[in-house]
């Protein structure tokens, strides 16, 4: 790389870009060197099986996985270079959305109170945020009179909204959505994909969307990055990956998925 | 409603109470009352006991009762104040240590578990010595040693806290510490620490007492039960009524703060408290077989039912089903349709507080609602279930858990039963077999152990396996393999499998036959042709395959029309 502002420049539209990133837990090196983008309005899907990494590539986006080495760019600035307060804010620009419904939302908080602290992590109460959380309740399809809830209250689905309203409330760059459908039934995974769907309308959210769920990343994503330990073995948009894989991990992965056309017993 | 059920004060709680309240109303309303007797000097010298003094007199010729009781405020004060102090500081500092960067976390822990190890009687005797004797004094080492490990104990909760997704997602949304703690933190931690801090202040009331029993709290003219038990002393082969108020005082007062504990905790876990009350089965082992019935498993009219605040709640509202011999059946259906309470049920485990009954429950020859002999049922069924994590022991090595049905049950040696497993482990995929038996379950990946399970299955050759959601924690690429493994079994073994599963798409691959359930009832049964081609009539399975995203590539189909 010769500057920074050619470094920039190559970034272009891209919300958020790794270039090289590795991630190491102690010894052992889970990520060797991956890069990937996310550019803006897209949802990038990231599949993978279990040890593929997917999930520790997503932690490190978000800040809760330390980056040995190689750069992370959000909005155009390299995460390592910020200071600490600028950096601070880099990461409120990229918002977590945990796999667990239940554990995500603090159960001794009204719906109201976590959404108000989304919007001002200091002084945020839902009196003062009325409209907003009302807003952002309704645009995941639930009721503003919600806000005086507390979780327990609520599905696991609509707890999942209620999750990704918090997300958006923060009004982030990128959503990074790690498993979101996975522990919910498929009657209730199917209503947090057509929120996602919807969502992905106005052509302004940009997303990425860990799943090992092969037919949900079809249903929801743009472009698809396919990983299998600690690399990228295939990124493309979806509808090319999945008809023409170049990858024979890709074409294995794709014949495995029970109900789907290359399965056979 | 269904709050309201549940009792707020059990006996046990309702007693400590009482003998709390008890203790603090003498603390009260003793002084004034009783001051005279227990503090002014007569002759009446070490009197025994009689109808004007149950305990007699002491030295002074003061009343022991009346002493006691007055006694007991200042030791109520003490007691109060030195947990208070115990309990704050503690909660402060075992909080900050969690909210503070890692590498001082870390060194804090440490200190803290040294701290913690240093008996807190012994710390508060070295504060005590090195400031004046007194009760202020008793009340600050009582305190400051109590500091460690109500922090420990802090610091531990706080850190499955801070695990928590909820903790995390408000972190890095940017909520300031201070606010972190007071909003996230402490709240999730309230009521363990209110139930430990009365463990703190019986454990405190006893250290506290001792303290002035060796001199080094509560000083002449004062007194407390500690400083009583110490006067005590000098008379203890003359006069050895007079250790018994204070001592009685001390254990009531404890035993009062341990029972509100106790209450405290069995409310906050209604669970732990519950009566374990056994299901009493049926009594006849062996099951009428009715003419002409080929089936393996014969269900007729199944209902399993709970109780949910002391009444009867049936989930499992009358099934039908049978699964003849060399069949798959599915069960496929969302979470709480009943679908594995059936397949236990049908095994014979259904959970202990859960009530079973039906016209008929039959597996082979046995008699499912009544207790089979443990020889005959193991090696009729086998199950595997869906955590391939949790189903060995972690202690064992796989060959000694892996042979045990067949050393226990059908009478086979050590070796002859490890050289069976081995050809079933190697049967079924498992590399290295071999090797494997020597291993540890935490050394093999989640495919190898479910295969591993599969086999152990294969070995005692059953005619009913039963798999609940076996697949569901593997990898798409192994769950193939594995799902391989269960058609084999039936292809060559002749093995009936009923299999559960929340996945359509792989009952529907698998199975020879498949019920959807839903809400404790089958809705329909279906051909696994008729779930691919979508001729389903009830409305909740079309809305079950509508649900599912099925993949869909262009390519990959192509491919398929021109075979």
């Amino acid at each position: 790389m010769t500057a920074g502002t050619a470094a920039a420049e190559a970034v272009g539209t891209a919300v958020v870009s790794c270039r090289d990133v590795v991630v190491e837990f102690g010894a052992a090196r889970v990520l060797h060197g991956v890069s990937a983008e996310v550019r803006q309005g897209r949802v990038v899907g990231l599949v993978g099986e279990s040890g593929s990494g997917k999930s520790t590539l997503a932690k490190a986006i978000v800040g809760m996985n330390r980056i040995a080495s190689g750069e992370l760019w959000i909005d155009g600035e390299e995460v390592s270079r910020a200071s600490r307060s600028q950096r601070h804010r880099l990461y409120r620009k990229v918002q977590y959305v945990p796999q667990d419904p239940y554990s995500s939302l603090n159960p001794r908080r009204t719906i109201g109170q976590t959404l108000a602290e989304a919007i001002d992590p200091v002084g945020g109460t839902p009196r003062r945020h009325t409209e907003r959380i009302a807003e952002a309740l309704e645009a995941m399809w639930l009721d503003p009179s919600d806000a005086r809830k507390y979780p327990h209250e609520f599905s696991g689905g609509q707890r999942q909204r209620i999750a990704i309203a918090r997300a958006l409330l923060v009004d982030p760059s990128l959503i990074v959505a790690d498993e979101i459908t996975s522990a919910l039934d498929v009657s209730v995974q199917a209503e947090v994909i057509r929120v996602l769907q919807e969502l992905k309308q106005d052509g302004e959210r940009s997303m990425l969307f860990i799943t090992h769920n092969l037919a949900v990343a079809q249903e929801v994503c743009d472009d698809v990055v396919v990983m299998l330990h600690g690399e990228i073995v295939e990124n493309g948009p979806t509808e090319r990956v999945f008809r023409s894989p170049e990858s024979e991990y890709t074409q294995k992965l794709l014949d495995s998925v029970p109900g789907g056309p290359g399965f056979s017993l | 409603m269904t709050e309201a059920r549940r009792p707020l004060l059990r006996p046990g709680l309702l007693i400590g109470l009482i003998l709390f309240a008890v203790a603090v109303a003498t603390a009260i309303i003793a002084p004034p009352l009783v001051a005279d007797a227990a503090n002014t000097l007569t002759d009446n010298r070490h009197q025994p006991p009689s109808g004007g003094s149950w305990l007699g007199t002491n030295a002074f010729g003061q009343d022991n009762v009346a002493r006691v009781l007055v006694a007991t405020r200042l030791t109520l004060i003490m007691t109060v104040i030195a947990s208070a102090i115990s309990v704050v500081l503690g909660v402060v500092v075992g909080v900050s240590i969690w909210l503070a960067p890692g590498r001082v976390r870390e060194w804090c822990l440490r200190i803290l578990e040294s701290a913690v190890a240093y008996p807190t009687l012994i710390t508060a005797l070295i504060i005590a010595a090195v400031l004046l004797p007194g009760a202020t004094t008793a009340v600050i080492a009582m305190g400051v040693a109590g500091i460690p490990g109500f922090a420990r104990v802090t610091a531990n909760l706080a850190q499955q806290v801070s695990n928590s997704d909820y903790f995390i997602t408000a972190r890095f949304l940017g909520v300031p510490a201070r606010r972190l703690a007071t909003r996230h933190m402490i709240p999730a931690m309230a009521e363990p620490l209110l139930i430990l801090s009365t463990t703190v202040f019986a454990t405190t009331l006893v250290e506290i007492s001792a303290l002035s029993f060796v001199g080094l709290g509560v000083q002449v003219p004062q007194y407390d039960l500690g400083s009583l038990l110490n006067d005590s002393l000098d008379a203890l082969y003359t006069q050895p009524i007079e250790a018994v108020g204070p001592a009685i005082m001390i254990v009531l007062m404890s035993v009062a703060a341990m029972f509100v504990g106790d209450g405290l905790a069995a409310n906050a876990n209604p669970r732990a408290a519950r009566a374990w009350v056994p299901r009493r089965p049926q009594a006849q082992a062996a099951a009428a077989l009715a003419t002409g019935d080929e089936a393996l498993v014969r269900v007729r009219d199944l209902r399993v039912a709970g109780s949910k605040d002391g009444e009867r709640l049936e989930l499992v509202h009358g099934i039908d089903l049978h699964i003849d011999r060399a069949e798959i059946l599915g069960i496929v259906g969302e979470s709480g349709s009943g679908k594995s309470l059936t397949a236990m049920s049908i095994a014979g485990l259904a959970a202990d507080d859960l009530d079973v009954q039906g016209a008929e429950l039959r597996v082979g020859t046995m008699n499912m609602l009544g207790t089979p002999a443990p020889a005959e049922l193991a090696q009729t069924i086998s199950i595997i279930y869906q955590d391939p994590g949790t189903t060995f022991s972690p202690s064992l090595k796989m060959g000694a858990q892996l042979t045990e049905v067949l050393r226990t049950h059908m009478g086979r040696g050590r070796a002859e039963a490890r050289r069976i497993m081995v050809g079933a482990l190697a049967s079924v995929g498992v590399t290295l077999p071999e090797k494997r038996m020597r291993q540890y379950p935490y050394e093999l990946s989640g495919g190898m152990r479910q295969r591993a399970m599969i086999a152990s299955a294969v070995v005692t050759e059953p005619a009913l396996m039963i798999a609940d959601e076996p697949t569901t924690a593997l990898d798409v690429t192994v769950q193939v393999d594995v799902l391989r493994q269960f058609r084999r079994l039936r292809d060559e073994n002749g093995t009936a499998i009923l299999f559960i599963s929340h996945d359509i798409g792989v009952v529907q691959e698998l199975c020879d036959r498949v019920l959807v359930m839903r809400r404790g009832e089958v809705v329909e049964e279906l051909r696994p042709e008729q779930i691919r081609s979508r001729e389903v009539s009830h409305p909740y399975t079309r809305s079950l395959l509508d649900a599912v995203p099925v993949l869909s590539a262009a390519g990959a189909a192509h491919v398929r029309e021109e075979d």
